[in-house]
């Protein structure tokens, strides 16, 4: 499970993330939704240990990631909203290198296994120039969940996707979660988010602004009615906030 | 429309401009800049004031001095080289058969309401940023005095022929693969034939002319050594002046006239006569610039073609793209998914520099070094070419750090830019930095290695020459003196002289890729990361500053090493025990030794960085 407690990170004056707090228990998928800059990616990025937070505490499984950085990283997995992969390994590579670091016995096997699911089992010695945007992804996906983790992160998972290949990525997310993951979704795409996500959180300016199910964060905003979808939901609250 | 293309080059070069001055806001790029701006004018002000350029025959005295006593001679070589030039274009497959377009520029302006006249002046617009930087920099370095105007006219003027020749080559070349094949092929047969015809009349002639150049010269009267390095005015111009009146055969100066004619302004001294010069060469500009842009040549497919073929060409991983299927499935050494993570780290790293199994390496490598010791010796080679091989090993042996550092690249910098992916992985800051810092250094030491195997080699092939040939050495191998000293046969001097370098070797190269990395955590930004170098003043001056940091850090990280083999040879004093060759392998382990330590605890210094890395600011917003 994911704990996030009071994060705060900013940049010179500017706060990016303001005393957020989440928890997403095991299988649950949470998405974290929110306008253009309101503080996603930097809060994904300080739950991951990629920059480190001023305030505020993230655990992973019960492990510190400011105390037990080691534990706690290799019980987790990201996936950055860009694919950044290393330009002089292959597909097979980058899931041996992969597998060696998280230790991870039946790494061959596995890998084999996840390029086939992703339908990469034929360009494993491939470089990533000769990839496409979405099949960058899907190998990024593929290196994520080669540890079996106990919390994915996942930010933008469907950027660059083909309709075949976004259907394919919601149902590996699901069974991901169903599997006893602590999943985490940030997208721009809210119906994404609406079909996936057990539970909500709407960020902006670095602030929680609604937290809940999709019928909680509805009875939130009871001006719209209980027929609102969640595009005009998430109008409402990000527009009232600027406001 | 041509004045809102004019106006589309200046904004984007007041782009760049303003690009650049606001990045010199930020004092590391400021410190950068005024470092390499002062580089370079350090350099430049030293070349010049060496007087390399004024005192060799390119340079502007040397220059009017020919220009005026051997005029002749020197105007027609001008002519030959720019009628090969033109020649080339024919004969040669090189060259691009497109207009120099950007993928952007061709995006913007081709669905832009343009007549193609105005596209392809564009294309030619262009060009003139280059062409004037270069005219001025030969300019500045070529032309003296008054004559510096006419020189910059006459430089600008023989760049745009160049180039527009260039451009006009390349869209008739590319019509004549749009039009009927007869007809293209006819046109080619008879610029062949044409060249034929000229080259065959031409090339007697010149090796005439310039045999009896040769002999007007009289190169065996010079003493090189002597007249000519000492400037000898007198002597020169005697031999100016016997070139010069060697007499010029009428068919040979009618064949080349039209290219002297274009060629003109850069010998001509005085206005009027530079001014009718330019006559020829300005008709001839004006010829190309009109048959460029009435060319109904169709560029726009090939262009775009030429823009991605050079976008790819200058994308740092094409080297990978060209690997083969076996070649992509090997690796420096197997990597079982259990055991140390950091291993991950050294595999990935080395394979950025080859995927070649390390075992095949070192089996090449010694097959390498057999091959020079046995062929020169096989061939019973001169002396000269066993010295030569081994101070070759010897020179290039203090380089090793530095290629470790600055050529490989496989450490930290290539790591930064995928921080999302690597600040994620779970390992130790000390290991991973570690594991970034032994990478190059492995690699180094293999290089570094086979320096000191070319040594061996060199010393080996004169055994196995001496064995099969029965020949003494005439000379004298490097180390003989030392070998003397240390009263140990020079094979054995050479063997201990080895095991003393090696762990030397190992160490510089894991020392300053620890520094090297250490650097790099503490000023990312002032580090060119990822695989593209980064060009320009800022950076220029950023490496010049790293490299000093470098060496003089270096130079206190072998102190320890130095006062542990100086107190060693105290000791040796002190007691009075001699001197023997087998000391050397243990003064190399007494410098070593303190090496690897202080890498051991830069890694740990390094390590914490990584630790308590925020990459925000610097990496991750200057989207790397």
């Amino acid at each position: 499970m994911i704990e996030v407690e009071g994060l705060v990170k900013s940049y010179g004056s500017f706060r990016a993330v303001d005393g957020l707090s989440l928890r997403v228990e095991a299988g649950e998928i949470l998405g974290l939704v929110g306008p253009n800059g309101a503080g996603k990616t930097t809060t994904l990025r300080c739950m991951t240990g990629i920059i480190p937070p001023q305030q505020g505490r993230v655990r992973i499984d019960g492990h510190d990631l400011a105390t037990e950085p080691v534990e706690a990283k290799s019980r987790l997995a990201f996936v950055p909203d860009e694919p950044r992969l290393f330009d002089h390994l292959t597909v097979s590579d980058h899931l041996t290198i992969m597998s060696r670091i998280y230790g991870v016995a039946d790494g061959a096997a596995r890998g084999a296994e996840l390029l086939d699911g992703f339908g990469l089992g034929d360009r494993k010695n491939a470089f990533p120039t000769e990839l496409s945007r979405g099949m960058k992804q899907k190998l990024m996906v593929a290196m994520a969940l080669i540890h079996r983790p106990q919390a994915l992160v996942l930010d933008e998972p469907l950027t660059g996707l083909d309709p075949a290949a976004m259907r394919q990525m919601k149902q590996r997310v699901k069974a991901t979660a169903e599997e006893g993951v602590a999943v985490i979704i940030s997208s721009h795409m809210l119906r994404l988010v609406e079909e996936l996500c057990h539970r909500i959180v709407i960020v902006n300016h670095g602030k929680k602004l609604l937290e809940g199910t999709l019928e909680e964060i509805r009875a939130a905003v009871p001006e719209l009615g209980v027929d609102a979808d969640f595009e005009e939901i998430f109008i409402q609250a990000t527009g009232k906030d600027n406001a | 429309m041509t004045s809102t293309l004019l106006r589309l080059l200046m904004m984007s070069l007041r782009g760049r401009l303003l690009r650049w001055a606001r990045q010199l806001k930020r004092p590391k790029y400021l410190v950068g800049f005024v470092l390499g701006t002062l580089w370079i004018l350090f350099w430049a002000f030293n070349w010049m004031s060496q007087g390399i350029v004024q005192a060799k025959f390119v340079g502007s005295q040397a220059f009017e001095q020919l220009g005026g006593v051997a005029s002749e001679p020197l105007q027609l070589l001008a002519a030959v080289g720019f009628a090969l030039v033109v020649s080339l274009g024919w004969l040669l497959p090189f060259g691009r058969l497109a207009l120099p377009l950007k993928e952007s520029e061709l995006h913007l302006l081709l669905p832009a309401p343009l007549t193609r006249r105005q596209l392809i002046q564009y294309a030619l617009l262009k060009a003139q940023v280059p062409i004037v930087i270069t005219t001025v920099v030969f300019t500045i370095l070529w032309g003296s005095g008054s004559r510096r105007g006419l020189m910059f006219v006459a430089l600008w003027l023989l760049f745009n022929l160049l180039d527009h020749y260039s451009k006009w080559l390349t869209m008739t070349q590319l019509r004549l693969r749009q039009v009927s094949s007869l007809v293209s092929r006819a046109v080619w047969v008879s610029i062949w034939a044409a060249l034929a015809l000229f080259w065959g009349a031409l090339a007697p002639r010149l090796y005439a002319y310039g045999l009896a150049i040769y002999e007007a010269i009289g190169l065996e009267e010079i003493d090189f050594g002597g007249t000519l390095d000492r400037g000898d005015a007198a002597g020169v111009e005697q031999i100016l002046a016997r070139v010069a009146d060697v007499p010029t055969d009428p068919v040979l100066a009618l064949l080349l006239a039209p290219f002297r004619w274009v060629i003109a302004p850069l010998f001509n001294t005085g206005v009027g006569e530079f001014t009718l010069g330019l006559v020829p060469g300005a008709l001839a500009l004006i010829l190309l610039h009109e048959g460029i842009v009435r060319s109904r040549a169709r560029f726009e497919d090939a262009a775009f073609e030429h823009a991605r073929k050079e976008a790819t060409k200058k994308s740092p991983t094409r080297r990978y793209r060209k690997l083969s299927e076996s070649s992509r499935k090997r690796s420096p050494f197997s990597l079982p998914p259990v055991g140390r993570p950091e291993m991950a780290i050294i595999w990935k790293n080395i394979m950025q520099c080859t995927r070649i199994p390390l075992t095949w390496l070192v089996a090449g490598g010694f097959g390498l070094l057999t091959a020079v010791a046995l062929i020169p010796a096989l061939f019973q080679a001169h002396d000269a070419v066993f010295i030569f091989i081994a101070m070759m090993g010897v020179i290039f042996l203090p380089m090793i750090p530095w290629i470790s550092v600055f050529a490989l690249r496989n450490d930290i910098r290539m790591e930064l830019p995928q921080i999302d992916l690597t600040r994620t992985l779970p390992l130790p800051g000390f290991r991973y930095v570690m594991a970034a810092i032994v990478s190059p250094a492995i690699v180094g030491t293999l290089i570094g290695a086979l320096a000191v195997g070319l040594t061996v080699s060199a010393y080996a092939g004169i055994r196995i020459r001496g064995l099969m040939f029965g020949e003494r050495l005439y000379g004298e191998m490097p180390f003989t003196n030392l070998s003397r000293i240390l009263e140990q046969p020079l094979g054995l001097t050479i063997g201990l002289l080895i095991a003393g370098v090696l762990p030397i070797v190992a160490g510089s190269a894991v020392l300053c890729s620890g520094m090297n990395n250490l650097v790099t955590l503490m000023f990312p930004a002032w580090i060119g990361l990822g695989p593209t170098t980064v060009k320009g003043m800022a950076a220029l001056g950023h490496r010049m500053l790293l490299a000093m940091v470098l060496a003089l850090a270096m130079l206190v990280a072998l102190i320890p090493g130095a006062a542990m083999v100086t107190l060693a040879i105290l000791i040796q004093v002190m007691l009075d025990m001699g001197w023997s060759g087998w000391l050397l392998p243990v003064w190399g382990l007494l410098v070593a030794v303190p090496m690897f330590v202080e890498a051991w605890l830069i890694a740990i210094v390094a390590g914490r960085l990584w630790d308590a890395l925020d990459p925000s600011g610097e990496l991750l917003e200057a989207g790397s």
